[in-house]
């Protein structure tokens, strides 16, 4: 556990500055994909497994047999291109932690925090006087269940209620230094915002021989974002408070096992962004991957016990009409007895794509996912 | 939560026209120069003025054509000091002794000596710089100009003639109360340089007795100096001098000033009540003057902004006190019971006015008048008031309520006694005027300049800002490297509006996000 917290607090030490399209919406979104999805192009949602837990289909979870504890980060590399100036800032992300429970025949619970969205940016005029920069997020704390129905063998419905919460802040700052002056001058000019709603999402799974589905769909929700300004020397009305329904999406995925530990895995969501930002279309996200398991015979060599994944997704519309293609490749290492660290690596553009001016992201990231995995709460009896 | 936990470690400059397509504009800074109208002008004493006797440091001497009055209070009423109540005829008074800390300082002076009876009523009117012929229950013993030299070590000594003990001593015991002592430097010529020295230890030397000190006036040391400056000065004039000084308020024409500026550099985000068209980076005002009179030979003023919620004023009857009016108590202040009251300390000539919490003068740990002059920040309860001639003084009470009482001196039917009550909605406080080297030249007055540029930046972004609401520039005198002897008089040059100009670099803001 130290080690865990040495890797949180080393990647939150890097730079977390990000693009300046962090500046449309509510900020960059991250997904909610778990670890070892990371590089199966984002598609594993609906891939059985004891490990890993998704707030979007909770359903899958009903079938969980291990309590299991994931946390993940991503450091990264962005290369922002605007057809004029090029620059690479580093950026790091704590997406998620999440806690998966299950409860035997009473069911499943999982819990988690979700950095769905952050502000984190930075941006410089180029004569270094006036810099624009972004912080915070909207974040998810998230409470899900799920139960596999018994007369429907294979299948599971679940439910998760989503609690939106956080603030950010979008900060303006100008220096200013009078060739007769002592001192300079820094004007600030800020815009934070504060988010307090909630909403829900269902889901559905269904598992039977070498095929996995699953279905799920956000229903409308009601956030409120209260909007404050400040300036230096400029006096502002008090902060305005809006409800708003945050960004529904309608999901699904799918999972197909062949030859033993291979897989290959695919997902589609389209998520509507209406009362979210103004103007912005449909938004469309698909991915598909592969994975190798490794072997779970904790006496194999190690190699044999390594998973290998690939996989490949893309996107277009939302905020920006931005459209993402990316590639993804990773590994699962086993650590300990129930450990397992989760390396994931993607590669990818970002591009704005509404007309306006150019905004290209090229982008490298590593999500590190730690999860620890145990039989702990269920009795030996259970177990068996 | 975890989102904002790192920070930048490089500059990105890519994305400038992506960000202004989403309203992020950094649009282009602009120079103008406004015309400065103004709407009224008012002249005031500083803040923490006028201050109490022992306030301070004790000084003497001339600054061009005025005089600075030093005057002693010695009590009289304990005659152990000298013997026994007849002690005076064995042991008389001998000398006036006082240091100042330059040998060479050998002015001529006008010495008189004043004997108060009983409790002296009258002798508030002398620290305030009321002449003694004319008041009552006072005798002039010892008129005389002087010509006093020092020792090596700056040790005055204006030996005393037997008829001040003698006086002293043909006055009852019951009678006999206080001596004040005024010392007026004679002013040889306006253009000679200045004369203004510290005044130390003053004492009155008896023979082989310890020398009588200096009394303590209700709770107060029993001195003050006092430039008879203060008395006449209007609003034409800015200064700090001995015992009080000049402040300029001035209410610039909002409404001229933005449509200036909006039609030299376009931008428009703004409500009804708020214009935030502008960041603005650089207002240097300008402001010419046609004479200074200094000790030293410079002046530095600065300019503090003030935006009024509300204002509410009505007369004040001596001897009544005079209730804060609930148009400016915010609701929760509705309960207090906060007034002011003047009562006469001399007739005509001298009102003594307090803060009262009810019906009792506030004490600490309540509300005070907290005041603030170049001698430090102190609080008083109390302070005097002439009523013989114009005068003045404005102090906050509750938060960011300010009162200040005016007499407009003794006209037919009494003095004349108003008070404001100001609510205020923020205070700015002033620019800083300096450069690496200390204050700035431009804004130094004096030395060859007769006109100074002031950076107001905070003042006019509020000016340009408040639409609806009121706002006050104080232009304030500002302490020196010599703490205590920077007194000066500046006499405007368009005393109708003070700032000729205000040259500005201002840095439109957009509307979007930001």
């Amino acid at each position: 556990m130290r080690a865990l917290y040495s890797l949180i607090l080393a990647t939150c030490a890097v730079a977390s500055a990000q693009s300046p399209r962090a500046i449309l919406g509510w900020g960059l979104e991250t997904s909610s994909a778990d670890g070892p999805s990371r590089a199966m192009g984002e598609a594993g949602a609906a891939l059985r497994t004891d490990r890993s837990w998704d707030p979007r289909l909770e359903a899958r979870s009903a079938f969980a047999t291990l309590t299991a504890f994931e946390v993940q980060v991503a450091p990264g590399l962005v290369t922002i291109d605007d057809d004029k100036t090029q620059n690479t800032v580093s950026t790091a992300v704590l997406p998620r932690v999440s806690l998966s429970i299950p409860m035997g025949r009473f069911g499943h619970v999982g819990l988690g925090y979700w950095q769905r969205y952050q502000r984190a940016m930075d941006w410089m005029s180029s004569d270094s006087m006036v810099s624009l920069s972004g912080e915070g997020g909207s974040f998810q704390g998230d409470l899900g269940y799920a139960y596999a129905i018994p007369w429907a063998r294979g299948l599971s419905l679940g439910a998760t209620y989503h609690r939106v919460l956080g603030t950010d802040r979008i900060l303006r700052m100008e220096t200013f230094q009078a060739s007769d002056e002592a001192s300079s001058l820094k004007l600030r000019d800020t815009v934070r915002h504060k988010f307090w709603g909630d909403y829900w999402t269902a889901s559905a799974y269904f598992t039977r021989s070498n095929l996995d589905v699953g279905v799920w769909m956000d229903f409308a929700g009601d956030v409120e974002v209260t909007s404050s300004r400040g300036a230096t020397n400029h006096e502002f009305p008090a902060p305005t408070t809006t409800s708003v329904t945050p960004a529904q999406s309608i999901g699904t995925a799918l999972g197909w096992r062949f030859h033993g530990r291979h897989a290959l895995v695919g997902s589609y969501q389209t998520t509507s962004w209406e009362g979210i930002e103004s103007g912005a279309s449909r938004q469309h996200q698909g991915g598909i991957g592969w994975q190798r398991e490794g072997s779970a015979d904790r006496y194999d060599d190690y190699w044999r016990r390594l998973s290998f994944r690939a996989g490949a997704m893309g996107g277009f519309g939302g905020p920006g009409e931005v459209v993402t293609i990316a590639g993804t490749t990773g590994m699962g290492m086993p650590l300990g007895n129930s450990g397992t660290l989760d390396l994931s690596l993607q590669v990818g553009q970002n591009d704005v794509d509404n007309g306006g001016p150019a905004l290209k992201e090229t982008f490298v990231r590593l999500y590190v996912s730690v999860t620890g995995a145990s039989s702990w709460g269920k009795s030996f009896r259970t177990r068996r | 939560m975890l989102a904002g936990c790192g920070f930048s470690d490089s500059s990105n400059y890519a994305g400038g026209a992506f960000l202004d397509a989403q309203g992020e504009t950094v649009s282009a800074r602009s120079n103008a120069t406004l015309a400065a109208s103004t709407r009224s002008v008012e002249a005031l004493s500083p803040e923490g003025y006028p201050s109490l006797p022992g306030m301070g440091i004790l000084v003497a001497g001339t600054v061009g054509s005025d005089s600075i009055r030093t005057v002693l209070g010695f009590d009289l009423r304990t005659p152990s000091a000298w013997g026994g109540p007849d002690g005076l005829r064995t042991n008389p008074l001998k000398s006036l002794d006082f240091t100042v800390s330059d040998a060479t300082w050998a002015p001529r002076l006008r010495l008189r000596m004043v004997l108060a009876k009983g409790a002296g009523a009258s002798l508030p009117a002398v620290f305030m710089g009321v002449e003694p012929s004319g008041l009552p229950g006072l005798r002039v013993v010892l008129d005389t100009v002087v010509n006093p030299t020092s020792d090596a070590d700056g040790m005055h000594s204006i030996p005393l003639p037997a008829s001040v003990s003698d006086s002293i001593l043909a006055t009852s015991a019951s009678d006999r109360g206080w001596l004040a002592v005024i010392l007026d430097p004679q002013v040889v010529s306006a253009a000679q340089p200045s004369l203004v020295r510290f005044l130390q230890q003053p004492s009155i030397r008896i023979d082989s007795l310890p020398s009588l000190t200096v009394g303590t006036w209700l709770n107060q040391t029993a001195t003050r100096s006092v430039q008879m400056r203060a008395s006449g000065a209007s609003s034409d004039v800015i200064g700090w001098w001995a015992g009080s000084g000049r402040r300029v308020r001035l209410e610039l024409d909002g409404d001229a000033i933005r449509s200036s500026l909006h039609r030299q550099v376009p931008s428009d985000v703004s409500t009804p009540e708020l214009d935030h068209s502008y960041h603005v980076l650089q207002a240097r005002a300008s402001l010419g003057f046609d004479k200074l009179v200094s000790n030293p030979t410079s002046a530095r003023m600065q300019v503090v902004a003030r935006v009024v919620e509300r204002e509410d004023s009505s007369s004040l009857t001596l001897e009544h006190t005079l209730g804060m009016p609930s148009s400016v108590l915010t609701e929760s202040e509705a309960g207090s019971s906060v007034g002011v009251r003047c009562t006469t300390l001399v007739a005509d000539i001298l009102a003594d006015c307090s803060v009262l919490t009810g019906s009792e003068p506030q004490k600490n740990g309540v509300h005070l008048a907290y005041v603030n002059n170049k001698f430090g920040d102190y609080l008083q309860t109390h302070f005097w008031l002439r009523l013989d001639q114009p005068d003045h003084a404005e102090f906050p009470v509750l938060n960011n309520l300010r009162v200040a009482i005016r007499s407009e001196g003794s006209g037919h039917g009494g003095a004349k006694l108003r008070v404001k009550w100001t609510r205020l909605y923020a205070t700015y406080n002033p620019d800083s005027q300096s450069d690496s080297l200390g204050w700035r030249s431009g804004a130094t007055l004096g030395a060859g300049s007769n006109r100074v540029e002031l950076e107001i930046r905070s003042a006019l972004s509020q000016v340009i800002q408040q639409k609806a609401r009121k706002v006050v520039l104080d232009i304030v005198p500002v302490g020196g490297n010599v703490y205590g002897l920077d007194l000066w008089t500046a006499h405007s040059s368009s005393p109708s509006q003070w700032i000729d100009s205000i040259r500005v670099l201002v840095r439109p803001r957009d509307g979007g996000n930001i």
